[in-house]
């Protein structure tokens, strides 16, 4: 029992941040997610100043402990008020969160966002596909090299 | 030798004595002869007397008183003969006559003889005196003859005896003379510093001299060997008695009993009575000999010297003598040229002082025919074309001759074939030889021809030739001459034509001058105008002449020296080009002032040539231009900010257009899988279709998004091989729908310029198409390859066998969302070819399409 509870907490403390201002994309996500077995918690935050609230403990997410960091952040780019570009930058200037895996995940398949965002340090950059049958091979994938393969620095 | 010959003349002495002496005794033998005679003759006349009619002598008888009784007849033909008279009778008597008569008394008898002369003749008269008959008879007789010889024998002997006499004292004188030369000649013997002795057959010396018996002592009757050497034989060394031998004198070295060297010479000799004998004579040369040894050394290093110094000047000689043979050759050529100098002066002054060597050609020519004894030349000159040649001058051949071969092509005859390789050529034997190029001139029976081209400067201007019938080849001097005046005529004739071209250089640069539109000025170092093209004359409303030796800043500028902004002014300083744009309202206008220095041949600067180009117009349309440069750019920064705003519209179409997509195909596919069972068939069906129009749609807006970033991308030209490209491509796609039996030929190595990516996408869609239209056709061909058009581009192509198109439609194909199959025949979004064409439009290039229904398709680029 204490191996699952271990693995249990293990999950909750290897959890992944998904930052997206789509609803519907949040549910679709988290949908490749599950059929995909991946059961890390996912804190789902729906732009960028949250997502930076989230990783630095401020504003909504002010006095969360700041030791548990997620194991991956799923970054949408297109976002009001702070866009995704803006805040992988953040996230790489700052100390704390310089290492964190980051991966876009993005409708735009526009050439200057991709380089810009492995220009900034993304991890990873991932197309949403239309067909929702290859937008789960590519979260299979993604879960499974991030989450499973990946030893965290 | 003196004494040789004072022998012989005692010897010839001698003889005349004996000889003398011997005609004395035959001459006293005469005389004994001659009394014997006259005794006898004397008797007979006795006898005779008794018979005085017969007497053939003369008989008188005289009468004491001295007339003549009587005489015979013999007497009176005695007188004829002489031709004298009967009275001259009495010249028989002897003159003392009368005292004969007289004392005839007081003899009893007696005979007295007389001679009688008479006339030339003398004649002996017996005078017998006859007392008793007191008369006396006289008989004569002629004596002449006997007379005359024994007055001849008289004066003989006196001479004789004179002879004797002188030549008896001549031999004492000589023999005084032999004996004090003989003893001179001893003396000078004895006083000569070199021995002189005589050599016997039996080794005694008969003579030796003072220097011979002072080194040696007398011989005292000793033979050589004995009282020399004191030998009892001969020495063996000895030369001396060799003479003997053979009689001729010899020369050696012998070392006497005294140690020394002496140079002997023995000569044959005879004794004065024939007995031969040796004469030897010694030179003593043992100082000599030493100093000929040291000479010797002296010598050979003389010799040495001089051997080196001979040799030096032999080469020296070698040298010289290198130079005068060819100083000799020089003058040899000289002096054969002499004949021709006067031929080649005159021909040079006819082509020099000619306005028209072509036509003075004809007289030299004639003059060198006469002078080589030819009988024809032609002269050929090249025509405008540079093809063939035209007889400009020819003799010795018809006027319709001529006319046959007035045009000959390069090539063609000995002139054509001279004149192609610019070579002579002489053509010699012609009437035995079968070279096809002499047919023309065998022809015309000429036996030897020689053609010149006329060269100048590595230009052929025509050629020259001449030919004689009478002779089967020419000399080196003769080919010699032709080469010569053909070298004159080739210099005349260019000059002539530099000359034409110079003067219509001249002219054209005149032309070009006056009608260039720029102002041009040529200007000295003074500012004075040297000379003005006509548009620069107009400007200043003169004629080009007037403005000459005008200050240039006065006349354009109306200054009283050089403007400030003057390039001719920096151009005399600095000697390089300068340029000013200048306004000056005099001349209405702007200008662009260039000034160039004008330089002499060696170097330093006359002036500048000063070029006013107006750009007034230039100026008003550089300001227009300007205006619109100024518009334009405007423009395309507005066109950027579209551009931009475009780029933008399209990114957030791409975003904004998938995202609600995506939650339709989402949510669709969630319906299908969790929610199928509570649907019908129908409504399940339009689930399906629901997805499948998403997927369409979202292919449609990646293509779209494509095209519109192939339009926008950088492009980067380098070297893409769009074989390998082609081969990738097919690779994948056959990868696709491994079920599929498609034959692939791609050609290989197919190189272009251009933009990798782009090219790729490009290939792509056409192949991508082909595979798609060909999925119905079980047996299905996709090309790829290059071919070339006729001028030369390069075109490459896609080709099919599938499903082909018609023609009609062949101009739509390349406009976006144009399709002419539906979606469920053959799937497509209508962008693929679109964006094709804009590939190769941004390569610069052009595509297009072939196809027929059923058949296939061809896509045809070039880039």
């Amino acid at each position: 029992m204490g191996e699952g509870r271990g693995r249990e907490s293990d999950m909750k403390n290897k959890h992944i941040l998904l930052v997206e201002d789509n609803p519907d994309d949040v549910k679709l996500t988290l949908r490749a997610l599950k059929k995909n077995n991946i059961l890390n918690k996912v804190v789902v935050v729906e732009d960028g100043v949250e997502a930076l609230d989230y990783l630095h403990g401020t504003g909504r997410f002010a006095g969360r402990d700041l030791s548990i960091m997620p194991q991956l952040v799923l970054l949408d780019l297109k976002m009001p008020k702070l866009d995704g570009l803006e805040v992988l930058q953040r996230i790489r200037e700052d100390e704390r969160t310089r290492i964190l895996p980051v991966v876009i995940l993005t409708t735009s398949s526009e050439d200057r966002d991709r380089i810009e965002s492995y220009k900034l340090g993304a991890n990873s950059y991932i197309r949403k596909p239309v067909d929702f049958n290859q937008f789960l091979e590519a979260v299979q994938q993604l879960g499974l090299y991030w989450l499973v393969l990946n030893e965290a620095p | 030798m003196e004494d040789t010959d004072s022998r012989e003349q005692i010897g010839q002495l001698q003889n005349i004595i004996a000889e003398l002496q011997a005609a004395n005794r035959e001459l006293a033998d005469v005389n004994a002869c001659l009394h014997v005679r006259i005794e006898e003759q004397e008797e007979r006349t006795r006898r005779f007397a008794s018979f005085p009619h017969l007497n053939p002598n003369p008989v008188l008888e005289v009468a004491a008183s001295g007339e003549v009784t009587f005489f015979n007849p013999a007497s009176q033909k005695i007188l004829v003969e002489l031709g004298l008279s009967q009275e001259n009778i009495s010249d028989f008597l002897p003159v003392d006559m009368g005292v004969i008569l007289r004392d005839l008394a007081q003899q009893e008898e007696s005979t007295l003889y007389r001679e009688v002369a008479l006339g030339e003749r003398i004649f002996a008269a017996t005078v017998h005196l006859v007392p008793q008959f007191a008369a006396a008879r006289i008989y004569a007789y002629d004596i002449t003859e006997r007379k005359r010889a024994e007055e001849s024998l008289r004066t003989a002997h006196a001479e004789l005896e004179i002879r004797v006499r002188e030549r008896t004292a001549e031999l004492h004188k000589t023999m005084e003379a032999l004996g004090t030369e003989q003893r001179r000649f001893v003396e000078v013997l004895d006083m000569l510093p070199v021995y002189v002795v005589l050599l016997a057959p039996d080794y005694h010396v008969p003579f030796a001299n003072r220097f011979f018996r002072e080194r040696f002592g007398e011989s005292a009757g000793r033979r050589c060997f004995e009282y020399l050497f004191g030998r009892n034989e001969p020495c063996e060394v000895c030369e001396t008695f060799k003479v003997l031998q053979d009689s001729k004198p010899r020369e050696w070295e012998w070392t006497g009993p005294d140690g020394r060297i002496y140079s002997i010479f023995d000569f044959p000799f005879a004794d004065a009575d024939g007995s031969p004998l040796i004469l030897e004579m010694g030179i003593d040369i043992t100082e000599l000999t030493l100093a000929e040894a040291e000479l010797a050394e002296h010598r050979y290093h003389l010799e040495d010297l001089v051997g080196r110094r001979t040799r030096q000047l032999e080469e020296t000689n070698e040298q010289l003598q290198e130079e005068i043979d060819e100083r000799e050759i020089i003058e040899e050529a000289l002096q054969k040229s002499n004949g021709k100098l006067a031929l080649l002066a005159e021909s040079a002054r006819l082509l020099l002082t000619s306005e028209s060597p072509e036509r003075i050609v004809r007289t030299i020519c004639e003059k060198v025919m006469e002078h080589l004894g030819c009988h024809v030349f032609f002269n050929y000159l090249v025509d405008k074309t540079g093809q063939r040649m035209h007889l400009n001058a020819y003799a010795g051949i018809g006027a319709e001759t001529a006319a046959e071969i007035e045009w000959l092509d390069f090539g063609e005859a000995v002139c054509g074939c001279v004149a192609l390789d610019g070579r002579r050529m002489v053509a010699e034997d012609i009437a035995n030889s079968s070279d096809e190029r002499a047919g023309i001139v065998r022809a015309l029976g000429i036996q030897a021809y020689a053609c010149h081209p006329l060269i100048y400067q590595d230009r052929t201007l025509g050629t020259l030739s001449f030919g004689t019938r009478d002779r089967a080849y020419f000399s080196l001097d003769e080919l010699e001459l032709m080469s010569t005046i053909t070298g004159q005529v080739a210099i005349a004739m260019a000059r002539k034509q530099a000359e034409g071209a110079l003067l219509r250089a001249k002219q054209e640069w005149e032309r070009t001058f006056d009608s260039v539109p720029d102002l041009i000025a040529i200007l000295d170092k003074e500012h004075r105008i040297l000379r003005v093209n006509r548009a620069m004359a107009e400007r200043l409303e003169a004629t080009p002449d007037q403005c000459v030796d005008l200050n240039c800043y006065q006349c354009v500028h109306g200054m009283s020296g050089p403007p400030a902004f003057c390039p001719h002014s920096l151009s005399l300083i600095d000697g390089k080009e300068h340029v000013a744009e200048v306004h000056e309202d005099r001349l209405g206008g702007d200008f662009l002032v260039t000034t160039t220095p004008l330089l002499d041949e060696e170097g330093k600067m006359l002036g500048t040539v000063h070029v006013s180009r107006d750009i007034t117009e230039r100026k008003r349309d550089e300001e227009k231009i300007r205006k619109l440069n100024d518009k334009l750019k405007n423009s395309i920064t507005q066109l950027a900010a579209a551009n931009r705003e475009l780029e933008a519209f399209s990114s957030s179409v791409s975003h904004d257009l998938r995202a609600p997509l995506r939650s339709i195909a989402g949510f669709s596919q969630v319906l299908q899988e969790d929610y199928a069972d509570r649907l019908d068939e129908e409504g399940r069906d339009a689930l399906e279709r629901i997805l499948a129009g998403t997927h369409r749609m979202g292919r449609l807006i990646d293509d779209l998004l494509n095209l519109s970033r192939v339009t926008r991308a950088e492009m980067r030209r380098e070297r893409v091989n769009l074989s390998g490209l082609a081969e990738r491509i097919a690779e994948s796609l056959a990868k696709s729908q491994p079920e599929r039996q498609v034959e692939w030929r791609i050609a290989p190595d197919v190189f272009v310029e251009g933009d990798e990516h782009l090219l790729l996408v490009a290939l792509d869609n056409l192949l991508r198409n082909a595979f798609k239209f060909t999925a119905k056709q079980p047996a299905a061909t996709i090309e790829f390859g290059a071919t070339e058009q006729p001028d030369g581009e390069k075109v490459y192509f896609v080709k099919d066998n599938g499903a082909g198109f018609d023609m009609s439609y062949a101009g739509k194909l390349f406009s976006p969302f144009q399709r002419l199959h539906t979606t469920s025949e053959f799937p497509g979004t209508g962008i693929g070819l679109a964006t094709v064409k804009r590939i190769i439009n941004r390569h610069g290039g052009r595509v297009w399409i072939e196809g027929e229904p059923d058949k296939g398709t061809v896509v045809f680029f070039a880039l």
